[in-house]
């Protein structure tokens, strides 16, 4: 007996073979009626006896003959009538003013074109059979000439049969796919990509082929995680059909969306946290969302520059995937109404996007950072989506983050990867904080801007890594007490990272070292930033100069890598802690000098000890200890024979034994 | 051996139902075509040594009835569009298309206006489709006014106007001969009409030159030494560019009458040397006669 599996796919391949009699009858039915001859035959066409310009001559002659006669033929109408002749124009008077003179009607001619050529033909050919079907085509007939469309009859029944297998294979994906999870989202995607029929298109239909193969592609590579996304991946993939069949030019332009980059990426991580997170009852307003977003994105990215075009074909992914995160962070409520936040704020965010020159600098990981932070801060202050604040907001964070990437000299020194990563980095931070945005977000970016330029003038070797770090220092500190905003804190860092720079620029310190020290700086700043604002903020880069100086003083070369950068974030944290008598009576020359004795005695008396209860990563705590006995006063005598400062460094040497164990534990 | 059996039987099934599944298939693929290909032949009209186009009428030696043999074409066309839903846009567009030409030469003029009217332009392809419905209005005010005694004097500006569309059109079809040449004939005769219309000697020159002009310029070089001396043509020639020849006949006949109503200043020169000869030889010995 047939097995009932062997069954249903005899009648699946009956059914699927019918299909494309069923199609390929209609395609060769239009071929027949568009590409067959067809007969014109051309009117037969009457000729007068006479044409208007004879009959002109002719009423001249008779005015000319019968002229002064008495009575005279044409009465009263000779005046009208000579008139008439001397202007020669109104061509149905001279009709009546013939008929008039000459009466009786004149004889036509009929020449009949058709009659004429088969009078031709049979004399020419006197044997031609013109009861053959053929031949009478041949002859009579005009051909369709040349075809407009760019794909032919022969290609066209070829996407038929691919269009009726990727049918069959929506219809039948358990034949083709085993996999139980991939055979559900093969099957969503195959079912809307059929549709409508490939073979209706007369051009670059082989791109929405590749399309499919590539979402495909993309879908299985995910489809272990993405099973449980599969109404998200409707949502996407409904957006995607509404824009196709609403959109001008829809399905170019999603096409361009499914070939970019974006889609990858939305497809690889936005799913996964609305299927893994997200309640499956949002998907609908998720997808609509989306699909109001592409729909808006069309006629932006069509009228646009072609940068903008490739700009969001490559990164509408982490567009949507920004509004994905954000719903899920702040609860489903930012996908609901009838004017959704997420909507509102991409939408916004889109408009200015799409006014910028240059938005290359915003793509990626950036654009996912500043949409976030821009559906954050509205999630929290929805009145900045109001009509009369939504722009002027938006211009203002977009508009002064173009002024920033613009920058000539940020350019040059930090290079556009450089400044791309650190966009990246701000943006990052930004959308862990949006708050940051919700006043003034301009003034953010200044502060971003402040803190590249400072570092971009030193100069250094690799200023996009530090560029980056100080970024990433600043904001992240800032985020996470915002109230920093209204104290001098950036301002310091962003000398101090300046100065830092400076340094990595004379080859005291390596670019990873002064990033590190920079982030050090930011930590230590941030416990006590009031005394790191004295000596015009410039406390942080003395106690750094002193401890590099002490260092090179001492000759013996005992700090280096991350031995040195450990003592300088170490000594930093000491003088937040025990720093005020040290810094509040001196000048930044003073405090470099008594900083570097310190290290420098330090360094000695540490030599001494080395292999004697300390090794080098004790350094860090030894010497950041001194300069707070030094700053707390209980080291007067500077010096590493002094007995009162080797009894010290003696205490300091069991406090640094168990942060040294206390550090390698945590590690 | 009942495996065997079964085995058989369920290979045998397998077999007979792909072979009917085949059979549905090729018949559910030809339906459609078969009726299409019946509208869009051109069937023989009864006599059969008459003219053998639906739409032509008969020659004058032939049956009077021919012409009307066809006269239910373009109603079939509405009951095969009505008939199939399924049809492409592209298919009913044609169709409109070959409708209002057959309307056209039933001198059903209105009707032609709207079968063109319907026929949607974004669907139509190819270039003859396309010139057609770009050109329609042209050719219904061309087959209205061809049949009449002469060109009444409200439609000389529209004769004007019929003349330049049908100029561009030809500028725009040179990559489709067959075309270019209905509508570069279509030319030469409204022209030719136009020139009896006109009422003075003056314009007549310029019209028959600008006509005789145009028209030369779709003969190539061996058309030309055909319309020349058609008696020392080569045989071997392609049945498209027979036709161009053929049918070029009656139009220099008629242009050369028209030609010898201007004489002395008003006499046309044309660009074309051959079809000075042929038209208007200003020599008493012209090297073409068109024998």
């Amino acid at each position: 007996m047939l097995s009932p599996d062997a069954a249903s796919l005899a009648i699946a391949v009956a059914a699927g073979l019918v299909k494309l009699g069923e199609r390929a009858d209609v395609l060769f039915a239009e071929k027949e009626a568009t590409t067959s001859a067809l007969a014109i035959p051309m009117p037969a066409v009457k000729f007068p006896e006479f044409s208007r310009a004879t009959k002109v001559e002719k009423l001249q002659g008779y005015l000319d003959a019968t002229a002064g006669q008495n009575p005279d033929p044409l009465g009263s109408d000779r005046k009208a009538i000579a008139d008439l002749v001397e202007k020669a124009e109104d061509v149905n008077a001279i009709d009546a003013a013939f008929e008039r003179v000459f009466p009786g009607r004149p004889t036509t001619q009929e020449i009949d074109p058709e009659g004429e050529f088969l009078k031709a033909l049979r004399a020419r050919y006197p044997r031609l059979d013109l009861m053959d079907e053929d031949t009478r085509v041949a002859c009579f007939c005009c051909t369709a000439g040349v075809d407009a469309r760019q794909l032919g009859y022969p290609a066209r029944i070829a996407l038929l049969v691919a269009d009726v297998l990727a049918e069959f294979a929506a219809e039948n994906t358990g034949l083709i796919v085993r996999d139980e999870r991939a055979r559900a989202i093969v099957q969503s995607v195959l079912e809307r990509f059929a549709e409508p029929q490939l073979e209706t298109y007369t051009a670059w239909s082989p791109l929405l082929r590749h399309t499919l193969g590539a979402t495909i592609d993309g879908l299985l590579a995910n489809r272990d995680t993405l099973a449980s996304a599969k109404p998200w991946l409707d949502g996407i993939l409904n957006a995607l059909a509404t824009v196709r069949d609403q959109a001008d030019g829809g399905e170019n332009f999603v096409v361009g969306l499914v070939r970019g980059k974006g889609y990858r990426v939305l497809l690889a991580s936005g799913l996964l946290v609305a299927g893994e997170r997200l309640g499956a009852d949002k998907a609908n307003a998720y997808g609509q969302m989306a699909a109001d977003v592409l729909r808006a994105a069309a006629p932006l990215a069509a009228k646009g520059s072609e940068s903008f075009n490739d700009f969001f074909q490559d990164n509408w992914g982490d567009l949507l995937r920004a509004g994905l995160t954000s719903a899920e962070r702040y609860g489903p409520k930012l996908l609901q109404g009838e004017k959704p936040v997420v909507r509102e704020a991409t939408l916004a965010l889109l408009d200015q996007l799409a006014r910028t020159p240059d938005a290359s600098l915003f793509s990626g990981e950036t654009l996912y950072g500043i949409a976030n932070a821009v559906i954050g801060t509205v999630a929290t202050r929805p009145e900045l989506l109001d009509p009369s604040a939504r722009e002027a907001w938006v211009k203002d964070l977009i508009g002064s983050l173009a002024k920033t990437a613009s920058d000539t000299g940020l350019q040059q020194s930090l290079t556009r990867e450089g400044l791309r990563d650190a966009f990246r980095t701000a943006a990052g931070a930004l959308g862990r904080h949006p708050e940051l945005l919700s006043n003034q977000p301009a003034q953010r970016v200044e502060m971003i801007s402040a803190v590249l330029q400072s570092v971009s003038a030193a100069g250094a070797v690799d200023t996009r890594v530090l560029a980056t770090g100080a970024v990433a220092a600043v904001l992240t500190r800032i985020g996470e007490q915002p109230q920093l905003l209204d104290t001098p804190y950036a301002a310091v860092l962003s000398t101090f990272a300046g100065e830092v720079a400076k340094l990595a620029a004379s080859g005291a310190l390596s670019s990873a070292q002064a990033a590190d020290v920079i982030d050090a700086a930011a930590e230590a700043v941030l416990r006590n930033p009031d005394l790191f604002a004295k000596l015009e903020g410039r406390v942080a880069t003395a106690v750094v100069n002193g401890v590099l100086q002490g260092s090179k003083n001492s000759q013996l070369k005992l700090l280096g890598g991350t031995v040195l950068v450990d003592t300088l974030a170490e000594t930093l944290r000491v003088v937040a802690l025990r720093g005020r008598d040290l810094v509040e009576t001196t000048t930044e020359q003073a405090l470099v000098a008594k900083v570097a004795n310190t290290i420098s005695a330090g360094l000695v008396r540490s030599n001494q000890e080395l292999g004697r209860g300390i090794d080098v990563t004790y350094l860090p705590f030894e010497l950041a200890g001194l300069v707070g006995a030094v700053a707390r006063g209980d080291v007067t005598a500077v010096d590493a024979a002094d007995p009162k400062f080797q009894e010290v460094f003696g205490f300091l040497t069991e406090a640094a034994q168990r942060a040294v164990i206390a550090r390698e534990n945590r590690v | 051996m009942k495996k065997r059996n079964a085995r058989n039987w369920s290979g045998w099934m397998r077999r007979a139902l792909l072979v009917l599944s085949l059979v549905v298939a090729v018949a559910a693929c030809t339906t459609t075509t078969e009726q299409t290909k019946k509208i869009t032949e051109p069937p023989a009209l009864p006599g059969g040594t008459t003219s053998p186009l639906p739409q032509l009428p008969p020659p004058a030696a032939s049956d009077p009835k021919a012409a009307t043999a066809d006269a239910n074409s373009a109603k079939r066309i509405d009951e095969f569009i009505a008939a199939h839903p399924e049809l492409t846009p592209s298919t009913i567009a044609s169709l409109r298309i070959r409708q209002a030409v057959i309307y056209l030469d039933q001198k059903q003029y209105n009707l032609a206006v709207a079968a063109f009217d319907s026929a949607d332009a974004t669907q139509l392809s190819t270039a003859r489709d396309r010139a057609l419905k770009e050109v329609s209005s042209d050719l219904v005010w061309w087959y209205r006014t061809a049949p009449l005694d002469n060109i009444p004097g409200a439609e000389m500006g529209r004769a004007q106007a019929v003349r330049e569309s049908l100029k561009v059109q030809i500028a725009k079809r040179q990559d489709s001969p067959d075309v270019r040449d209905l509508l570069a004939e279509m030319r030469a005769w409204v022209g030719l009409k136009y020139f009896w219309a006109l009422p003075s000697r003056g314009k007549q020159k310029a019209v028959l030159e600008d006509t005789v002009n145009e028209y030369a310029t779709i003969f190539t070089q061996a058309d030309l030494a055909y319309l020349c001396t058609p008696s020392r043509a080569a045989g071997d020639v392609s049945a498209e560019d027979q036709r161009r020849r053929l049918r070029a006949g009656p139009v220099i006949s008629q242009a050369a009458k028209a030609a010898a109503e201007l004489t002395g200043s008003s006499k046309p020169t044309f660009r074309e040397p051959l079809m000075q000869d042929l038209i208007a030889p200003t020599s008493p010995s012209p090297q073409c006669t068109g024998k």
